[in-house]
């Protein structure tokens, strides 16, 4: 079991579970395989880094546990439910239920305000928090009001962090959260998705190809050819201010 | 095959449904421009032909008696080319298979039927030839409907007996393209025939013995017309003449002029319509793909390519679309006019009526089309090439959304964000909103258009012979005769209630116009014939003065009030001023009112009645008619129910085909609007309705959320539609009326309810398929793409 002490807030259950993934896209006549062969425990309330240059497999591998596209071929659970072979609308229900998601380029919604952003989703929420709350997490309940188009980027992807923590969900999945920022705001917005993983004890998965973001995780497992070729687990998590890059 | 004509293809192959539904609402255009114009061109070269080939007098001449002595005099009118002394009557047909009274206008030829003017085109048999007084030729119209052919009896009261002639063949004249009953404003072939008889025959059966009573006159080229009626009216007065007619208010002639003309307009404001919405949908469509094409027309831009070529390229899609548009629309409008043509065979006797189509009709609606859409495209193109490649290819400034002033009306926190989303979405693109909500709207008076001519032609007939003509039997006198005989009818089994007309023919004259037509007298307080105004009031008839239809009164630029000079074209012929008391509203034909007593006074003739309007229980009404078929005091009778079943089922086919084909073309546009509207919806969207799906929206909320505004923006076109319908049907219904017939604007609650319902089909036929391309999104693509 790859737990370690001063880990003892993680449990010892994973919540993701995947053995021999392959993703094998048709791009054309060429076939590319973006996974081959991949196994994964992810554990409750634990931070992970998949870390990889483009072309890794790790968006195919985040896609998998967000249920959002099916391996080729190989298993991947999400506690007891089967992601692979499930159809459309289970899928749907599990990410309504399950997944929050940040996006590379935040995905707002231009038409609604900060707030109306997070309630949209609350709507959707069985269990949700109050998006004032939500969006205090990430230090902007001072512009509820503004639309995206008032905001920098680094606000927007905070919101968007609001909104993915706002329906309480048991995994956040980050797609190159700071991948569209700054230096200054991107540290922020790791700043904000740290702490949900801290208060809300949300199991959080960030991909990136930033290596230096890797400090802040538990664990950092690192791809490669559509592998993972490492698996370390950090013996301290960083905090965002302490990152550099 | 240039890169620039493969990427064409392409998108062309991309955008399969919108290049398909845009070609479909030109090609609606195009059908319709290429139909009306072709259709107006037969008719018209049908109608030309005719009258050059039967030689279609210009002056037509009624009178008592004239010795045909006199003719010579005639012959010097200056002016005067070629004149036909005939001797015209109409009289009852005897014919036992039919259960009502038939007339019949007899006519008589001098040269077996090669007249010198007004000839006949012989379908079958020969016609009598000089000398021949036992057959005769009848009409084409009343032979199909009867069934009647060359070798078969025919048996007319002459004269109080029954004389038998043999009918030896069918015949079409330039006189009788559209032959209707006189004083009838609709044509039944059933009931009415036309009898060419030889003189020989006509002179011993009407008492006129080397005398005529009918003259036609042609007119020698450049020859004024207004003189020689002047001269004729004076020289032929003293015989009677009720005074020269012009061809152009020869009965026959008015009715197919006023067709034509009709048809005239029809090809200008209809096309027009669809060449607009066509023209729309093509700026719009097109301008969003030249604007989604942004990055790459500015990569291709960077890389070189100069504006022209740009432009042509896009061009070259605007070709395809109207080359498609062109390759249906022809053909359709071929097939449209076609139809069109064939069921006006019905109507207008032509012997060589013909589709033909008209090449430059063809030429305009398919370069008016390019030249709409090419419009469309090259306004759009143009956006993008003023803009440096570098800005270009950054994607276009987010639409930065505000409140709605909506929102200040209602409570924001009262509405749920995905509700917002949409309210702020319709709200927050005015331009847009405006221009789907429009195109939906525009959708609604397309179908309006092709089924309200229904409701139009229900509305004229329940106007004409539901309040103004209450009687159902009308019948008219040999001669004016004693108020007497209305006692005599009122004793007939059966007839239920009797009023006396008298009908004079007159001239009026205001300032420079003049009309001549026939008054109707009509008794006090008149219950079966009660003329009534704009707003449906029935107008009593003073004695003040004369009541006219507004047809007329606008024929004569006069309007109640003013003073008209009245001409009796009978008897002493006397002339006086009468006000116009009313003007009544009238759908059909140009008629004009007074008191019968006041007329027979005008006419310095005493208390007489030339016709009878009859109230008869509807079980008497085949007694009665074999009555009246024996009585020789009566000319002719009409049953007004049998004359209007005739009516319509002549005119159902044209109705159905005009209404069948434009409402198909309203689907068309409403297909083409809203099916357009919901795609490019879509593709603009594509990213926000992905990322909610990402997020755990279903497929059917993320469809919610678009069709709702969609049908935000139906909810309000179709309203906007219906209330258009309204103008535009006025518009177009003054548009086609014409002194035959006034066609009302009116438009019936079903049509109302139709129109909407097939628009709103439409639009959820057009979801549906769209639907089918939201359960399509790429998810995984708009976690990595960006706005």
């Amino acid at each position: 079991m790859p737990v370690t002490a001063g880990s003892n807030r993680l449990s010892l259950k994973p919540v993701f579970h995947a053995t021999g993934l392959c993703k094998t896209y048709l791009m054309g006549q060429v076939a590319v395989h973006a996974l081959k062969d991949v196994d994964l425990d992810i554990f409750e309330r634990e931070f992970v880094v998949l870390l990889g240059p483009s072309g890794s497999g790790k968006s195919t591998l985040l896609n998998i546990l967000g249920g959002l596209d099916a391996p080729t071929s190989g298993e991947a659970w999400w506690r007891d439910h089967n992601l692979v072979g499930a159809n459309d609308a289970e899928l749907t229900r599990y990410r309504r239920e399950h997944v929050g998601f940040v996006f590379q380029f935040y995905n707002l919604i231009p038409s609604l305000t900060v707030l109306e952003n997070v309630a949209l989703v609350t709507e959707i929420a069985s269990n949700p928090l109050d998006p004032r709350e939500a969006l205090g997490l990430v230090g902007l309940d001072q512009r509820l009001d503004h639309f995206p188009s008032q905001l920098s980027g680094g606000e927007q992807q905070r919101v968007a962090v609001a909104r993915a923590i706002a329906k309480s969900p048991d995994v956040l999945l980050c797609d190159e959260p700071t991948g569209a920022l700054d230096y200054e705001t991107g540290k922020g917005v790791l700043a904000a998705i740290a702490r949900a993983n801290a208060q809300l004890g949300t199991t959080t998965v960030i991909i990136t190809h930033n290596a230096a973001i890797a400090g802040m995780a538990d664990r950092v497992l690192r791809l490669g050819g559509g592998r993972i070729i490492g698996d370390e687990r950090n013996p301290r998590r960083l905090s965002p201010d302490e990152l550099r890059w | 095959m240039s890169l620039l004509d493969r990427k064409l293809l392409r998108d062309i192959s991309a955008m399969r449904g919108q290049v398909m539904t845009i070609s479909l609402v030109i090609a609606a255009g195009v059908a319709v421009f290429v139909a009306s114009i072709s259709t107006y061109d037969s008719l018209l070269a049908g109608r030309d032909g005719f009258y050059l080939a039967g030689r279609m007098p210009q002056l037509f001449v009624t009178l008592k008696r004239a010795p045909l002595s006199i003719l010579p005099q005639i012959d010097e009118i200056p002016g005067v080319a070629a004149v036909q002394a005939r001797i015209v009557r109409d009289v009852i047909v005897d014919r036992r298979a039919s259960p009502l009274p038939v007339s019949a206008r007899i006519v008589s030829i001098d040269s077996g039927g090669d007249e010198p003017l007004a000839r006949l085109h012989v379908r079958r048999g020969m016609a009598p030839p000089p000398g021949d007084a036992a057959s005769v030729a009848i009409n084409e119209a009343f032979a199909e409907a009867n069934g009647v052919s060359p070798g078969e009896d025919m048996r007319v009261m002459l004269n109080s007996r029954v004389q038998t002639f043999k009918v030896a063949a069918v015949a079409l004249s330039p006189e009788f393209v559209y032959a209707v009953k006189p004083g009838l404003p609709i044509p039944d072939d059933r009931l009415y025939a036309i009898i060419w008889m030889d003189r020989h025959a006509a002179e011993a059966a009407f008492d006129l013995k080397a005398a005529f009573n009918d003259l036609l006159v042609s007119l020698a080229p450049g020859a004024d017309a207004q003189s020689v009626i002047a001269e004729l009216d004076r020289r032929l007065e003293p015989y009677g003449s009720a005074g020269a007619v012009e061809r152009r208010d020869q009965p026959s002639n008015r009715f197919l002029e006023d067709e034509l003309n009709q048809q005239k307009v029809m090809s200008v404001t209809i096309p027009f319509v669809f060449f607009a919405v066509a023209a729309f949908l093509l700026n719009v469509t097109l301008g969003r793909l030249v604007a989604a094409q942004r990055e790459q027309i500015a990569a291709l831009k960077a890389m070189g390519f100069a504006a022209f070529p740009l432009a042509a390229h896009y061009l070259k899609l605007v070709a395809i679309i109207v080359l498609l548009a062109s390759l249906l629309g022809i053909p359709a409008g071929f097939a449209f006019g076609a139809a069109m043509v064939e069921s006006y065979r019905g109507f207008f006797r032509l012997p060589d009526l013909a589709f033909r189509i008209t090449p430059w009709s063809v030429a305009a609606a398919v370069g008016a089309s390019f030249a709409m859409a090419a419009v469309g495209v090259l306004s759009a193109l143009r956006r993008v090439t003023v803009l440096a490649p570098a800005v270009a290819m950054r994607p276009d400034a987010p639409i930065a959304f505000r409140r709605s002033w909506i929102e200040g009306l209602i409570a924001p926190s009262s509405i749920r964000p995905h509700r917002m989303m949409i309210l702020r979405n319709v709200a927050g693109r005015p331009l847009r909103t405006a221009l789907t909500v429009i195109g939906v709207a525009f959708a609604v008076p397309m179908v309006v258009l092709g089924l309200f001519w229904r409701d139009a032609i229900d509305h004229m007939v329940d106007v004409q012979f539901n309040l103004v003509e209450r009687g159902n039997v009308s019948v008219v006198f040999r001669q004016p005769v004693s108020r007497a005989i209305i006692g005599d009818l009122s004793r007939e089994p059966g007839v239920l209630a009797v009023e006396s007309q008298r009908i004079v023919p007159v001239r009026f004259r205001a300032g420079h116009r003049a009309y001549l037509t026939s008054v109707v007298g009509l008794p006090d307080r008149s219950e079966l014939r009660r003329p009534h105004d704009a707003a449906l009031r029935p107008i009593e008839v003073s004695s003040e003065g004369i009541v006219l239809t507004r047809r007329l009164a606008e024929r004569l630029d006069v309007k109640a009030g003013d003073a008209i000079a009245v001409e009796v074209m009978e008897g002493a012929r006397r002339k006086r001023d009468l006000p116009v008391s009313a003007v009544v509203d009238e759908t059909i034909g140009m008629g004009s009112y007074m008191p019968i007593t006041a007329l027979n006074h005008l006419a310095g003739e005493s208390d007489l009645v030339s016709a009878a309007v009859l109230y008869a229980d509807s079980a008497a009404m085949p007694a009665l008619s074999e009555r009246f078929k024996n009585l020789p005091m009566i000319e002719s009778v009409t049953v007004k129910s049998y004359t209007l079943a005739s009516f319509m089922d002549k005119i159902a086919n044209l109705v159905l085909v005009g209404a069948g084909v434009l409402t198909l073309f309203g689907v068309i546009i409403a297909v083409g609007v809203v099916y357009n509207s919901a795609r490019i919806g879509l593709q603009e969207r594509a990213r926000e309705l992905a990322s909610l799906r990402v997020l755990g929206f279903t497929r059917a909320e993320v469809a919610r959320i678009l069709f709702a505004e969609f049908a935000l923006e139906i909810g309000l076109g179709v309203p906007l539609g219906l209330a258009a319908s309204q103008g535009l049907i006025g518009l177009i219904a003054r548009f086609h009326s014409n002194e035959s017939f006034q066609i009302p604007g009116v438009i019936g609650a079903q049509t109302y309810a139709v129109a909407a319902l097939v628009v709103i089909a439409s639009a959820l036929a057009s979801a549906y398929v769209v639907r089918r391309r939201i359960d399509q999104l790429d998810l995984v693509s708009v976690l990595k793409t960006r706005d």
